[in-house]
Formats: structure tokens, sequence, C-alpha cells
């Protein structure tokens, strides 16, 4: 064996060495049992509803039979990404015509409940976007319609679809960067947050993010789903949140903060540090977690782990892609890193082959028509939803918040 | 008056947006609105983001057929037309060996498929004016009636003139040069060094060659995308499609200066559109 070809099969063995971690799913298109057919129905047609109708559009057996928006404009926009669903101005008209098998709830946060609850007394699967409410008595009544239901329910947490996180927090669970001291956050993007219209009506319903009397602002429309990433990861739920966020970058009048900052406390003295701004876009969205031996990085479609220079190294990590952040260098996490090794393409698997949505939306399909398990259930929906919505009140008060442990127990 | 200006980097390259009118809020949340969408359709579109729709295509067409959903479809329908009525002059895709790789390219109801391996799709030549005509759909729901978008100054759409004039002054080839007035309609230019001065960033379908049939193409049309994609077209093969397709467009031989006809001044009534084909119309 010559050293070029001993040097290939170490490299493959050693990757393959960490293929208990890989997820055998990555790489090859979901597709439906042959003559499964799923029919699905979306609420909601805003930018995140037809970022969903292009995944749905890819899952062979899936049709996209009904769409639904109270809004006429955003239905025609919908419509054109899903061109044979028939299109309603209700969730319940839509309901009513009986042509689904399952709903996606992609409305405003503050108009869930209502999709939500319906479908599942329609005895249709759900899926419904995170958070999964705006108050969590709302949410207590999706978790708890959920729990009364014979069907499936998912919420649209992603951070637990993600292969790329799913692959890091098994890392981090077997002790890669052994004890979790500190975690963080942001959320950065500079936006108005504001959506246009010239009708005064329409306008007021399109910007509710910047209407304080329905909007969780951005630690709950965008923390929920990173701090439930955490939460993930170590299990841990936070006992208290103290918070405060400014109107800087946007001063229109507006009612919901621009830049927020936040602080959560876990048990062990563990402290998350979240923050997030309209005002400016380096660094875009992340979440770290800091351990004794290591980080990991995470950006949804990408993530690093970081090595202290004292932990222990293991074989793989030696032909592992690596990127550089001033002094820092990580090592690139990539989910399906043994088939790319085997053909060569380690490089070109950096970065998720689908949207992380895509796998949010299979991963509900595959519940529902092979009755898989549901990777985001109601309750963990409702417990991610507690801390959005909390952390949320914190911000707006300035106050510290004590979290009452039952409030994750629904 | 207010004046609003605002960019975002996508496609490889700045995609810029002015927009004109009474409230300066508002029209940034349009200007937003729409280069907001420029940025999903990149991320769609690239075909060097590996999770793109069409790295999607890519990594699964040569194996069967592929779902994509009824907006990418449609634009697919239109890269078709395209080709076909320019003879191939077009061809958004890129093959391992040399020639045509459109033909191996199937649509059928919503799905595409390739019918031979070492075939790719590469909307480069397209989605910039795909994007431009997504964003001008949103500016003009939310009721903006002046405005111009371009992305990279080779495709630019205009919403609208000026406050007192008559269009958007666009100047084609740096100052002095031909000028194009433009009002309601969309401006495609390809030259075959990309107008940075390269070589062969258009290839001919055919000869895998780098074009060079004309120094720059200029299509004005109601649709970006439409002009984009024969701007392309009649780099590769300029003056033969000319008279068979009767365009009203203009080619300046290599090595002359830039000179302009009354047919692509622009400052005629009306959008210069090809009678062979209605444009796509992203309204």
């Amino acid at each position: 064996m010559s050293p070029t070809d001993r040097r290939s099969l170490l490299k493959t063995a050693a990757l393959g060495a960490a293929a208990t971690w890989i997820q055998p799913e990555l790489g090859v298109l979901y597709a439906l049992p042959t003559g499964a057919n799923l029919r699905v129905g979306l609420v909601g047609c805003g930018r995140q509803g037809r970022a969903i109708l292009a995944e749905l559009a890819k899952v062979e057996g899936v049709s996209v039979t009904a769409i639904c928006d109270t809004d006429e404009r955003r239905l025609t926009s919908g419509a054109r990404r899903a061109p044979d669903a028939k299109g309603y101005a209700t969730h319940g008209a839509l309901l009513d015509a009986d042509v689904v098998d399952a709903v996606v709830v992609a409305t405003p946060t503050h108009l869930h409940v209502g999709p939500a609850t319906d479908s599942l007394s329609a005895g249709k699967h759900v899926y419904c976007e995170a958070p999964l409410a705006h108050t969590i008595e709302d949410a207590q009544v999706i978790s708890s319609a959920a729990r009364d239901a014979s069907v499936v329910f998912q919420a649209g947490f992603l951070g637990r679809s993600n292969p790329v996180y799913k692959l890091a927090r098994s890392f981090v669970r077997s002790g890669a960067i052994r004890d979790v001291i500190a975690m963080r956050a942001q959320h950065r993007k500079k936006t108005s947050w504001k959506t246009p219209s010239n009708d005064p009506v329409r306008e007021k319903a399109l910007n509710w993010k910047t209407d304080p009397a329905v909007s969780l602002g951005l630690v709950g429309e965008f923390g929920a789903q990173q701090l439930d990433v955490l939460q993930w990861f170590t299990g841990r739920y936070p006992l208290a949140v103290s918070g405060s966020g400014s109107v800087i970058a946007w001063p229109d009048g507006r009612g919901v903060a621009d830049t927020v900052a936040c602080t959560l406390e876990y048990p062990g003295g563990v402290h998350t540090h979240y923050e997030a701004t309209l005002g400016n876009s380096v660094g875009g969205t992340h979440e770290e977690i800091f351990g004794t031996m290591g980080a990991v990085r995470l950006a949804w479609t990408h993530g690093w782990m970081f090595k202290e220079a004292d932990s222990a190294t293991q074989g793989w990590e030696v032909y592992a892609n690596r990127q550089s952040f001033h002094n820092d260098e990580g090592i690139t996490l990539i989910a399906d890193a043994t088939k790319l090794a085997s053909q060569g393409k380690l490089k070109e698997g950096v970065g998720l082959p689908e949207p992380p949505i895509y796998y949010g939306i299979t991963n509900f399909v595959k519940s529902a028509v092979e009755g898989a398990d549901v990777v985001t259930s109601a309750s963990e929906g409702l417990r991610a939803t507690v801390v959005g919505v909390l952390a949320a009140q914190a911000v707006a008060s300035g106050e510290r918040v004590e979290i009452d442990p039952k409030l994750f127990e629904g | 008056m207010q004046t609003v200006r605002l960019a975002v980097l996508a496609m490889g390259t700045r995609f810029e947006a002015v927009l004109v009118g009474d409230d300066a809020g508002f029209l940034r949340a349009a200007g937003e609105e729409a280069l907001g969408l420029v940025s999903d359709e990149h991320t769609r579109l690239s075909r060097f983001e590996r999770d793109s729709v069409v790295s999607h295509v890519n990594r699964n067409a040569p194996a069967g057929w592929v779902g994509v959903d009824g907006e990418f479809a449609e634009l697919l329908a239109l890269c078709d037309e395209v080709v076909r009525a320019s003879g191939g002059a077009f061809d958004p895709t890129v093959t391992a060996g040399e020639g045509r790789g459109w033909d191996a390219v199937e649509l059928s109801e919503g799905r595409v498929r390739f019918a031979r391996e070492g075939v790719a799709l590469d909307l480069g030549a397209v989605a910039k004016g795909w994007a431009l005509d997504l964003a001008r759909g949103t500016l003009l729901e939310a009721g903006v009636e002046c405005a111009l978008l371009h992305g990279g100054t080779s495709s630019v759409l205009a919403v609208g003139a000026p406050p007192g004039e008559e269009g958007w002054q666009i100047e084609l080839g740096g100052a002095g040069s031909a000028r194009c007035l433009l009002r309601d309609a969309a401006l495609g230019v390809s030259s075959p060094d990309g107008g940075a001065g390269g070589e062969g960033h258009v290839l001919d379908p055919d000869s895998g060659q780098a074009a060079c049939s004309v120094s720059i193409a200029a299509v004005v049309s109601e649709s970006a995308a439409w002009a984009d994609a024969w701007s392309t077209a009649l780099v590769v093969r300029g003056e033969t499609l000319s008279p068979r397709n009767g365009l009203e467009t203009a080619f300046l031989p290599i090595g002359e200066p830039l000179d302009c006809s009354d047919a692509w001044r622009g400052d005629r009534a009306g959008p210069f559109l090809f009678p062979t084909s209605e444009p796509v119309s992203n309204k």
C-alpha cells in the first residue's frame, strides 16, 4: 500500500470512527413510502409560509392541496409557489373543505392558536411555527389540545431537526467540551422590521412584529428558537431572566425595542447572554456553548467546534476541515462527513445540503405518515415558548423575572 | 420629496435600490422588502450555495424526477422558452464536457430531471433579472410609484420615472456613451468580458468557447429576467438571431466605439418587446 493510499484509508477510517454521530438521512432525499400520500394545507402565506411551500414541493408523495391567508395579495403570492392548491380566505373554510390531512400553521405568532387548535379538533396533523403563541396561556391551550389529540403535533423549533445541530449536540452530550460554563446567542440583522402597505388597515396587520400589543419582540420571535437550542443541548431550563431593550436604530415611534439584551440564569450558576438588534448585521444569527475543554458555535446552516489546547484530540480531527476566526480555529461540523469522505468530497460538505426548515418539515411528514417519533413535541414547544414570552416580558419591563418551574410541566 | 437608497450583496454582486416618494419610512420598508426578495432568490438560485433549490436539483435530478415549487418551475419554463426561441444561444446549464446541456433538462408538471449525468443548472444569466422582477412585484403591490433597481449594473429595472423626468437615464458603457431612457421597463446588458475587462465569462453553448459575437448587447423588455436571458443569447449569437427574430436591438461590433441607434436609445415610446413571444410578467 502506498503512503497516499494508507493516508486515504486512515482518513476514511478515522472519519468512520465519528460515524456514530452521523445522521444517516442526510444527503438522501426524503420521500414517502411507495403509494403513500399526504395532503397538506398551509395557513399563512407570508415569507416563512412561502419558504415552507418550497420545501414541501421537494418531498415526493406530499401534495399541497390548500393554502390560506386572510390577505388576498399574500394568498396570491402563495399560489404562485403552490399552483395546484386551492386558496381560502380563512382557516375555517380550509378545514370545512376537508381536502387536507395535515396543516402547517405559519401565521403571525399571535394568530397561531385558532388555526392550530381548530385543525387538531378536525383531526388534522399540525405543524405549528415557533414560538407557539405570544402568551403563555395561548401556548398552554395549544399544548393541551395537542396532548389530547390522536394526531401528530410538531412545534417548529428547528434546532432539534437540524442535522448539524444534532451532530454538535452529540459532541456536547458526550463530553467533548466537558463542563458547560456559559452560553451565548445573538441575532443581528439590519432591517427596519417593517412591511410596507398604502392601506392603513393592512399596514397595521402586516406590522404585527412592531406592535407591542401582540409582539414578543426580538427575544421572543428569534430568541425563543435560539434559547431552545441551548436548552435542548444542556437539558437545563432557566430559573430567571432579566433584560432590557431600547429603540435606537429605528426611532419611528414604535413600541417594540429594536435592540435588546438579556441574561438567563440556569441551575448550576450557568448564564446565557442573549442580544439582538435590528441595527447591525455583523455576526448574524448564532449560538455558542462554552465548556472547560472547548466550545461549539452554531449558525443554523453551519457549525464549528473549538478545542482548548489541553483537550484530548480524537483521530478524525486530524483530517477535519477547519476555519479560522481571528486567533481561534474551528473544526467544521459536517453532518454527512463519512459519506463525503468516502467520495473524496469532504470540503463540499461544509454547510447543510438543504435549508433548516426542510428538516423540520420532513420530520413532521415522517411522523404523520410513518409514525416516526415527533422531533419537537407540544410540551417541548410550550417550554421553549414560556422562555421566549418571559424573556420578552423582562426586556419590556427592564425587570428580573423569576420563572416558576411548574410552567415547564405543561 | 424623499429619496431612499438601499443595497444588499447577493448573487456575487451588489444590488441597489433607489426609491422616491413622500414618506421615507414607507420607502425604506418597501425597499427592504424588495431587496429581501432578492436575498431570498440568491439563496434559492445560486449554484454555489449548497442548500439552494438549484443545488438541490443539480444533486438529485440526474437520478430521477425532482419536485420544485411553482415559482421555480415558472423560471425554468421561461428559460426553456428563451432556449428554444434563441436556437440554444441561451443555455442556462453547465456541462462536464463541451456543448449544450439544456437538451438534457426535462420539465413536467412541477418536476425536473436530467436525462444524463454531467449536466447542472446554472441560472446566473437570468437570476438577477428574475429577482428584480419579483422585487418590482412587491414594490408595485405596496404602492411605490418611483424606483430604480439594479443588480451589478447589468440588470436594471425602472418603476415610473423620477419627478419631472420622462424616465430614468441609464448610461451604457460609461459616460458619453449610449443612453437608455427607462420607464416601467427593464434593461439587460451583457458583454463577452462581463464589462470588467476579463475574458470569456459568456460561453457559446455549442463550441464551449468564449462568445464574441458582439461587444455588448442590451435588451429592453417589460421583464428583467427576459431581458437578461436575451442579452446573453445576443452576445453569443447576435447577428444571426436579430434578423430571424426581428429583434429591435442594436449590436455593436467588437472594437468599434459605442454608438446608439434610435432603436435602443430608449427614448421612443414603450419598451422593446420581442414579437416572437410575450414577455413573462411577474406582476
